[in-house]
């Protein structure tokens, strides 16, 4: 469904309602499986299944969700699929600000259901209850009563603005239709400068402006919201639009400016649609000498190249800061608009104002020979999956996860290995995103989504082909890249084929995944990790995948499911013994107790034990054991023989030929290794959790920092508590991930008992390197005999 | 230049139909199509889709199935009527064996289950677009 919001899919609400239908199947699955293994602990993750399940069947049936009967919204909880109770105005602001980091002002709304409360409580939903005189239905509004829930509300939201912003801010009202009521209508322009302590009188003369307009109304007309927000004080104000027009065959954008207490003194200027937003004409008033608009205006030599007809108001600086804000809403929108800006006292250009100006481009801006243009376009690279579509143009640039954002140009077409989380803040700043490892399934594609940059996944050899500093133009719903500026391409940017936000369906989409996708359950050790803050399905997968491993851990103990599984005990050439459950493919009940190593077909755990089973890993001699070491560790022993499970359980292997969650339980500590092995790296992954030891605290934690430094070289992501290290690693080529897992069969092999001779501090360091150089013997070793075998003659049949 | 005079040209873009009940459908679609290479109508109710069928050859229509009114499967049968040559895609959001082999049945080119990819449905109609050409 996630994928869906990316523009790569056609659907409709069948769809829609078929995908949520299956989604809540799946996860009642999960509840019901987790409470199965653990006999039932969980009974409470119905529930909160239940409660979103319910959110999720209401939006369905075209319902506003737990937001419906909101009075009140602040900007931050606002999202695209609320635009039918607070209205495009306050989306748009609230989306700026808040998801994009644009200069936009904070506030909130008081939305459609808190307007009709008002409507309905004075009487007003009757057709000219009011009378039509304008003065008299201000009149009768500004007698109007608040009803006490919503006056209570808004002086509650109007502290908490207060709270965010400074208490010396003024604030502006405006009325804004919600909906999609009159979506094409520049709105009113509301009232300004309002002191906090009047917010309410505002409110009631705002909606007073409003009704007084209307030549008819009716029930539809009552969908209006208002948005109350900080009032900036601006030097300067202009417009920006983003309706094509051309300078020299390029598209522009258009941006005006004058003075805020001179408004009729209009510059004009022409800028190129891609970063860095090149002045490509101006019209620049001529100022009259001693008049002092060397004060506000700025360096005029900044306009080389151009022809010179005076100082001009804004400087290049600042025209690139109003586009690059313009070029960001324009993606976000998905069609023209026409924005508001102001200049505010800190420098920044902060928008006003934003509404649409058309649905989209006139069709006569499509080239006719699009499809001849593009077969003679220098195509560098065609491949990899779409994560969001959209077309974007700029210079390459080559992303490590090392690199500081502010390295980063804005406007960029980033390229990198990984589709890494760590790149979802740089998706503010670059044109678009290709990387050669990820699936439009991921986290980072989730947020390109929500940012609406074009991003292709999983394009191989992206970094070699794309070479840093060339022009090229992404074409991401074709998995395309051209060399250079294809111009006739970048007119299909708002063409309508991807889904906006204004669409219904975009709405009803964005909906539901705000009560599936998000993830608010990070940490699996915090308090917060409870069954009461699941939210969202996502939430409840995910402790039930953290609770399902715990339940794992313990598996072996558990006699009455143990009893009835057909594991059997792996035949090894080592000391150790362990049992496997397959559980894909027939497995029968009345299979041999013992399986043999060529029998295994569980790739991962092949990989596994090609590492445990390296014999110069395994300290075979016996361990000296000192006084102090053994009193150390009789807390533990008793506690062995008390019966926690960890210490006594068997050592199980639940594989099936892509999976495997090994349990180990070697003397007094416990390792758990669950990983996915696929030929897709975006669904790889390793999970590695080591625990406990036999000697005292200070040794078990210095055998936890060896695991971890020799993790960290192979890349985990690790979180270490004492002597508990939980580490995770992702989106690892096929190849990379039996390496590694080959390190931890190795790892487990070699750290076996390890604690009790970590003596000190500096012993960590030394047995990093001592595994490493056998690993890397052994390896060597490898592929030696490899060679060696490739060598031999074949038999003769 | 007349519509058959259009059709007969190797080099002409392809005319399409388009007729689906769910305004979404048609509004990604169309630009999608012209980005393509093609010419493209859009519908959202099959009385005008047919009476423009009327008025004007189109060499591919691509119809939804379940519509108030008409319903596709009928759209798909007078369109054969009307004009034999026009190559017509199914594409539907309740897709079943029985309904797709009805549409092949019927004269169907394909039968494409929504969701799909743009890239697919592009694909699809490249295809159909060679049939159509090599028949010319």
């Amino acid at each position: 469904m996630d994928r869906a919001l990316g523009g790569e899919y056609i659907f409709d609400r069948a769809f829609l309602e078929s995908s949520v239908h299956e989604l809540s199947d799946a996860v009642y699955q999960v509840v019901y499986s987790l409470n199965a293994l653990s006999q039932n602990e969980y009974p409470r993750l119905f529930d909160r299944f239940q409660t979103v399940k319910d959110i999720l069947d209401d939006i369905l049936r075209g319902g506003a969700g737990p937001f419906a009967s909101s009075l009140v919204l602040a900007y931050p909880v606002l999202g695209w699929e609320m635009e039918p109770l607070v209205g495009m105005f306050n989306i748009c602001l609230a989306e700026a600000r808040h998801r994009y980091e644009l200069c936009a002002p904070d506030g909130f709304a008081v939305t459609a259901a808190g307007c009709r409360l008002f409507f309905e409580e004075n009487g007003f939903l009757k057709e000219a209850s009011y009378g039509s005189d304008p003065n008299a239905v201000k009149e009768t509004f500004s007698r109007a009563r608040i009803p006490t829930e919503l006056e209570n509300a808004i002086q509650s939201e109007t502290q908490a603005l207060l709270e965010r912003c400074g208490s010396g801010i003024r604030l502006s009202v405006r009325v804004c239709p919600a909906g999609g009521l009159d979506m094409g209508q520049h709105p009113l322009v509301g009232i300004h400068n309002v002191s906090p302590r009047d917010i309410l009188d505002a409110c009631k003369l705002e909606l007073a402006e409003y009704a007084s307009r209307l030549t008819e109304w009716n029930e539809s007309r009552v969908a209006v919201a208002l948005g109350i927000h900080e009032t900036v004080p601006v030097s300067f104000t202009g417009k920006v639009s983003t309706v094509s027009e051309t300078v020299s065959t390029v598209k522009t954008l258009w941006i005006t400016a004058a003075p805020e207490d001179h408004p009729e003194e209009i510059e004009n200027y022409w800028v190129s649609r891609s970063f860095p937003y090149n002045l490509l004409q101006s019209d620049v008033l001529p100022k009259a000498s001693g008049e002092n608009s060397q004060d506000r205006a700025k360096d005029p030599s900044s306009f080389q190249g151009i022809p010179y007809r005076g100082s001009a108001w804004m400087e290049p600086s600042f025209l690139q800061s109003i586009a690059l804000s313009a070029t960001t809403i324009e993606r976000m929108l998905g069609f023209p608009f026409e924005l508001r800006w102001g200049k505010s006292e800190s420098e920044n250009p902060v928008i006003l104002d934003i509404y649409p100006m058309c649905q989209m481009e006139e069709e006569s801006h499509f080239p006719e020979d699009l499809t001849d243009i593009l077969r003679h376009a220098d195509l560098l690279l065609q491949g990899g999956e779409t994560a969001q579509a959209g077309i974007a143009y700029g210079r390459v640039v080559h992303v490590s996860e090392i690199d500081s954002e502010e390295d980063i140009p804005y406007g960029a077409i980033a390229v990198t290995r990984k589709a890494s989380p760590q790149f979802s803040s740089l998706l503010r700043r670059v044109s678009a995103l290709i990387t050669e490892i990820g699936t439009p399934g991921g986290h980072l594609a989730t947020i390109a989504r929500e940012m609406r940059v074009p991003a292709i996944f999983g394009a191989t050899d992206a970094l070699k082909i794309l070479r840093t500093g060339w022009e090229v133009t992404v074409d991401a719903g074709e998995r395309s890249v051209y060399k250079g500026r294809i111009e006739p391409l970048l007119s299909y940017r708002s063409s309508g084929a991807e889904l906006c936000p204004t669409d219904p369906e975009y709405v009803v989409l964005r909906g539901l995944l705000r009560w599936i996708m998000p993830l608010n359950l990070i940490d699996p050790e915090s308090q917060e990790f409870s069954i009461e803050n699941c939210r969202t399905y996502h939430d409840i997968i995910h402790f039930a995948h953290e609770r399902s491993i715990e339940e794992l851990i313990h598996v072996q103990s558990r006699k009455d499911l143990m009893g009835n599984l057909p594991s059997r005990r792996l035949e090894l050439d080592i000391p150790m013994e362990i049992h496997v459950l397959q559980v894909d493919g027939e497995t029968s009940l009345k299979a041999p107790d013992a399986v043999r190593m060529e029998e295994v077909t569980s790739e991962p755990l092949l990989a596994f034990l090609e590492g445990l089973s390296q014999k110069d890993l395994w300290n075979q001699s016996v361990l000296s054991l000192k006084v102090k070491d053994i009193f150390s560790g009789i807390d533990r022993t008793y506690a062995a023989i008390a019966g926690p499970p960890e210490h006594m359980g068997r050592n199980l292997a639940i594989i099936a030929s892509e999976y495997m969650n090994l349990s180990l339980h070697l003397g007094y500590h416990s390792s758990i290794v669950d990983t996915y092995l696929s030929d897709n790296p975006g669904r790889n992954y390793i999970y590695f959790r080591f625990v406990g030891g036999f000697a005292d605290e200070r040794r078990r934690v210095r055998r936890v920092n060896l695991i971890q430094a020799v993790l960290e070289k192979m890349g985990f992501k690790m979180a270490v508590k004492g002597d508990l290290l939980v580490a995770n690693l992702r989106m690892t080529s096929k190849e990379e991930s039996v390496s590694i897992l080959e390190s931890l069969g190795g790892l487990t092999a070699f750290t076996r008992q390890l604690d009790v001779t970590m003596v000190s501090e500096n012993r960590v360091e030394d047995l990093v390197q001592l595994f490493l150089s056998k690993m890397s013997r052994s390896s060597q070793s490898n592929q030696d005999e490899e060679t060696e075998h490739e060598k031999l003659p074949e038999e003769d049949p | 230049m007349n519509d058959s005079l259009e059709n007969t040209n190797r080099d002409a873009k392809l005319q399409i139909l388009i007729l689906d009940d769910e305004a979404i459908v048609c509004k990604r679609l169309k630009p999608a199509f012209q980005k393509a290479g093609y010419d493209v109508e859009t519908f959202t109710d099959s009385a005008s889709a047919m009476s423009r069928v009327n008025e004007k050859k189109f060499d591919i229509v691509i119809t939804d199935l379940k519509m108030e009114g008409e319903d596709g499967m009928r759209f798909l049968s007078r369109i054969k009527e009307t004009a034999p040559d026009t190559g017509v895609i199914v594409i539907t959001g309740f897709a079943t064996p029985e309904s797709a082999k009805e549409s092949f049945h019927k004269g169907a080119f394909d039968f494409v289950a929504k969701p799909f990819r743009l890239s697919d449905i592009i694909d699809t109609v490249r295809r159909l677009e060679k049939q159509i050409r090599s028949k010319d």
